[in-house]
């Protein structure tokens, strides 16, 4: 039977294409069976000292100090706008502050985007929950955000209790129930 | 040549198959790159345009994909080709001046690269095989083949976007890369 030579060629091309999808989700096998976890360098450690974060308010500009270990605990959630499941994030914080579930707590959205890019998501648009630009890339290397969502649950102390990616509303609540015991004693 | 213009040809629809399916398994993701080209603050519609337009666009690589791999000879799906990737490049060079390492959702979740100048040229490549595809191939029963070639090719091109998919909605649970504060 004769084969055409295009025929032979998009075989290959295809072969081609389903082998470097192969090849993408063998990576990232090796990462989900913890091999080279991209979340596992994300955060803080468990346990670990939270640092100080210098920021801009957004949108009023004005230079703020977030000291963790003030007695208050604190959720700081890395979070940038061009980013869907960090919106996800957002939106349960949303939910949980409109339930009350935060109080005590201090919360505190952190930016890498600059502010411009907040008119494109609905969720950013709609939040009460502060927004802040760190002042620097300094100001947050202890956190090791290389990676967004990522929520950081501090205690008053300033002791990290939880830290990693979270983004649905019954993840973001364990992160809260985290420093539940100290946000009782702070109110 | 003749050989180079088709592997240029089955080359640049394996990409849009591949391209399309894990756009659409990721359509979060792609809605907000299309959205980063949409006005700055706006209402409700817009916010349900721009998924729309994700799907739309989605779905047109999907369809110009797997229609030029399967049915070559028809001329009309070149120009289609040439349309969606010159949309690639100008939303490559817009991306690079205007939204420099914001992620570009090029290939949905499969990737977290963002606009750069490196996106911009691999768009400036697939033009180019896009152009090349558009010219005439001799000798032309090259492109014709039998009902039963057109139908297994179909399958290699619903294989080859499901694939794509699976792939992409498997990746979606890593991280998005964190910009970097100026």
């Amino acid at each position: 039977m004769h084969i055409p030579v295009y025929l032979e060629i998009a075989q290959w091309a295809l072969l081609l294409g389903l082998g470097s999808l192969l090849v993408v989700l063998y990576r990232q096998l090796g990462r989900l069976l913890g091999d080279k976890q991209d979340t596992a360098d994300l955060g803080p450690p468990v346990g670990s000292r939270a640092t100080p974060i210098r920021y801009t308010a957004v949108p009023d500009g004005s230079h703020e100090r977030l000291a963790p270990g003030d007695g208050q605990p604190a959720l700081i959630a890395f979070v940038d706008p061009t980013c869907p499941a960090c919106e996800q994030l957002v939106a349960s914080l949303g939910e949980l502050h409109a339930a009350g579930e935060l109080a005590g707590c201090r919360v505190l959205l952190l930016i890498s985007d600059p502010p411009g890019y907040l008119g494109i998501s609905a969720a950013f648009q709609a939040t009460s929950l502060p927004i802040g630009r760190p002042v620097s890339a300094a100001e947050v290397t202890g956190y090791r955000a290389s990676g967004t969502p990522l929520l950081v649950a501090v205690d008053g102390a300033g002791t990290v209790r939880a830290a990693g990616v979270a983004s649905k509303l019954p993840e973001v609540r364990s992160y809260v129930a985290a420093v539940a015991a100290e946000r009782e004693v702070a109110r | 040549m003749t050989t180079l213009l088709l592997a240029a040809k089955a080359a640049v629809a394996v990409l849009l198959l591949a391209s399309g399916g894990a756009k659409l398994a990721d359509l979060a993701g792609f809605a907000g790159t299309v959205r980063l080209f949409a006005p700055a603050r706006s209402s409700g519609w817009v916010v349900a345009a721009v998924r729309h337009a994700a799907v739309m666009i989605a779905a047109a690589e999907l369809m110009v994909g797997a229609v030029s791999l399967c049915w070559p000879a028809l001329t009309w799906v070149n120009l289609a080709v040439l349309t969606l990737t010159c949309g690639f490049v100008i939303a490559a060079g817009l991306g690079y001046a205007r939204h420099r390492g914001r992620p570009c959702h090029c290939f949905g979740a499969l990737t977290k690269r963002g606009f750069g100048l490196s996106s911009l040229l691999r768009a400036a490549v697939v033009l180019a095989a896009a152009i090349a595809s558009c010219m005439p191939v001799r000798p032309a029963p090259q492109l014709h083949f039998t009902l039963v070639f057109h139908l297994l090719l179909l399958a290699g091109a619903v294989l080859m976007a499901a694939a794509a998919a699976a792939a992409a909605k498997a990746l979606l649970t890593q991280p998005d890369s964190a910009g970097t504060v100026a």
